[in-house]
């Protein structure tokens, strides 16, 4: 029924009144109201997420409800396309890092298929091209290889260099 | 907020797998290796090792740069190599890559856009595969590009494929696709070569007469079990020249052909009675044929009894009979009925007789359609839902009307490419309009199209396309259509209601129409001329 609405509750204690038809794109609310059979006027606790990447997924779910299907995935020449990301979706995703790997985990969580492609594709996006010295800067990552072992790795190149 | 708690190091590698896998293995390699200890384990899994594939591709094939190339030969293959079972290679670095790694596990190798001399270089100087075992590689997929250098290729293709049994003496697995240029199309036309393997398991391959596929099955790959062939062209010439005995190893048979096949019954029946142990077949033929359709009757007693073991018969046969016995057409229900013992799978059949034309059309398929294309479509279409398809064609010499169209958006919701041939009038477009008026009648949606060819269709049609309440189309798409009906349905390039879809024409063909004046400029603003 449209416009009917259910409470979903974020793990810092906000209460969201979101539409059924939103709710259910996640796979697991759908699940949780039609095969747990959960009242539809219980709160139901969302343990994983808080309210402000919550408020993120309902706007992206809103934007999205009416999406038509993906076609489907050519497994014989599908290529890896990391570039059709539509603008409105580049613009929400214009966030902090920290921000955009909550969002997968709540994707990935929720299971909105559509919301873990686009939030991972973007991930992908700030990898392809870079060099290991580059991911290292741009997601801030240590370098935990011991000098032995990089002198090693060095070794062997130079070895594989002469060979 | 604060978020920059969590980094990309924290997610767990589930996560981080997802996120790798959108994009491919050679940017994974690339970019991760040596980053960190955990990162490199994530990387040099399997998942991204195994199967490598050292280009990109878009619609082409590109070779990686110079400095991806020298950090992968120098660092990343020599630390992997163990770990790679199947190489996808472009010509370019081909080379240089298998002589980067020792590979001791590799068993398929896939080389792509190799250009011709490239090709015979490659298998009449031994250096190239020195490094890799050539005994190892039991898989083979080997793509010779359309170059256009003048060199009498057809020989070509034959030096190379006789030198790949030479080279790869365990191959077990082979997909030859050869040059499909003109003067490179690849015929086993005399002298035949000489090829002879008891190891190839699994052949598939594109040739051009029906000849060659006779050549391949005459004994010379006796263990062959899986073959699918695709022919240009089954005429008349193709011979006996081959020894023609029985294929009892072969189990699964997969034929294609787009050109049309006058010879069924005297080729392709033949050639069939010839597998007696057959457990799947796979037919895609374009009929012409005097007699009657092909029809449930017809495939049980020419095929299906033949054939103890046939397990799955999948097929699509468009069948087109110019000197039709009006008198003795049966109709699509007669058609249909002959299916009813086809229990495992689903078969649609749809028959027509076209009068004004003088032939009557059959088309029967397997359902679920697995083709990228669906043409001559008439009034009479079953419907069903086609989400392989993206290039569909529409004919008959009954008007189509809103509900036609209406179900072929539906059935075909990823459609990209639509030509409709139909010179007759719609019936009821007053009575659209009234309900269009009403509102009652949905504006139909092209989601994903982007080629719309009118092909000697009625001004009602293009008309119906153009109005934008009544049609739904994407930016940028390609429009063909004759231009004195172009201009009669935009009321010389002025209309109001054909605006909005005009606009969005990206590529505008009009075949014999004048040089584009700055009128229509005005009225298909984004158009490059065609």
């Amino acid at each position: 029924m449209a416009g009917h609405k259910i409470k979903l509750q974020s793990n810092d204690g906000d209460i969201f009144d979101v539409e059924v038809e939103i709710a259910k794109l996640s796979i697991t609310i759908k699940t949780m109201l039609e095969d747990l059979s959960m009242n539809e006027e219980e709160i139901i606790p969302l343990p994983n997420i808080n309210s402000a990447i919550f408020k993120k997924v309902i706007q992206w779910t809103t934007h999205h409800k009416d999406d038509p299907p993906l076609p489907p995935e050519d497994d014989e020449n599908r290529e890896k396309n990391t570039n059709d990301i539509s603008s409105w979706d580049q613009e929400f995703l214009k966030v902090d890092q920290g921000t955009l790997f909550e969002l997968i985990l709540a994707a990935n969580y929720l299971d909105i298929k559509g919301l873990l492609d686009v939030t991972c594709t973007s991930v992908a996006n700030m990898i392809k091209g870079k060099t290991s010295e580059e991911i290292r800067q741009t997601f801030n990552i240590k370098n935990d290889f011991t000098p032995q072992e990089e002198e090693q790795i060095k070794k062997e190149n130079e070895w594989c260099e002469n060979k | 907020m604060e978020h920059l708690s969590i980094k990309l190091d924290d997610l767990p590698d589930e996560i981080l797998i997802i996120i790798l896998k959108k994009l491919s293995n050679v940017e994974v390699l690339y970019s991760l290796i040596g980053v960190n200890k955990r990162l490199n384990r994530i990387a040099c899994d399997s998942v991204f090792t195994s199967n490598l594939t050292l280009y990109f591709l878009d619609k082409y094939i590109h070779s990686l740069s110079d400095s991806m190339v020298n950090r992968f030969c120098s660092q990343i293959l020599p630390e992997i190599d163990h770990k790679i079972k199947w190489l996808n290679l472009e010509s370019k670095f081909m080379e240089r890559i298998l002589l980067a790694g020792n590979y001791p596990n590799l068993y398929g190798l896939g080389l792509y856009g190799i250009d011709v001399e490239k090709a015979i270089y490659l298998f009449t100087d031994d250096t190239t595969f020195i490094h890799v075992v050539k005994n190892q590689i039991s898989s083979l997929f080997f793509y010779i590009c359309s170059d256009k250098k003048w060199i009498p290729s057809n020989d070509v293709n034959k030096i190379v494929f006789k030198h790949i049994f030479n080279i790869f003496t365990k191959l077990e697995y082979l997909n030859f696709g050869p040059s499909l240029m003109w003067h490179q199309r690849f015929s086993f036309d005399m002298p035949s070569p000489n090829v002879i393997s008891s190891s190839l398991l699994e052949l598939h391959i594109t040739v051009f007469h029906f000849n060659d596929l006779l050549y391949l099955l005459d004994g010379r790959f006796n263990q062959l079990r899986r073959f699918h062939v695709n022919i240009y062209r089954i005429q008349h010439g193709s011979s006996n020249i081959y020894r023609q005995e029985k294929l009892p190893n072969l189990r699964c048979f997969s034929l294609y052909s787009d050109m049309r096949v006058h010879y069924y019954d005297e080729f392709i029946l033949p050639l069939l009675h010839r597998m007696l142990n057959l457990e799947e077949l796979d037919l895609h033929l374009k009929v012409d044929r005097y007699k009657g359709f092909i029809d449930g009757n017809d495939l049980k007693e020419n095929i299906i009894n033949n054939m103890p073991r046939l397990i799955q018969f999948t097929f699509n046969i468009r069948l087109t009979n110019r000197r039709p016995n009006q008198t003795n057409l049966p109709s699509n229900e007669d058609i249909k009925h002959t299916f009813k013992d086809f229990k495992d799978n689903q078969i649609i059949s749809c028959a027509n007789f076209f009068e004004e034309n003088q032939f009557s059309y059959c088309h029967i398929y397997s359902y679920s359609y697995r083709m990228k294309y669906y043409d001559n479509i008439k009034n009479n279409f079953p419907g069903g839902l086609f989400k392989y398809v993206d290039n569909v064609s529409l004919f008959d010499e009954r008007p189509f009307e809103y509900e036609f169209f209406l179900q072929i958006a539906q059935s075909f919701p990823f459609m990209k490419k639509l030509t409709i041939n139909n010179n007759k009038p719609q019936k009821n477009k007053l009575y659209k309009q009234s309900k269009k008026d009403n509102q009652d009648l949905p504006i139909i949606k092209y989601l994903h199209l982007t080629n719309l060819y009118f092909d000697q269709a009625h001004d009602d049609y293009i008309e119906q396309f153009l109005i934008n309440t009544e049609t739904y189309l994407p930016y940028k798409f390609y429009l063909f259509v004759d231009y004195e009906a172009l201009k009669r349905v935009t009321e010389n390039f002025s209309r109001h209601a054909t605006r909005i879809n005009c606009a969005k024409v990206h590529y505008l063909c009009i075949p014999n129409g004048p040089e584009i004046t700055e009128h229509m400029k005005d009225y298909f603003p984004q158009i490059n001329i065609g």
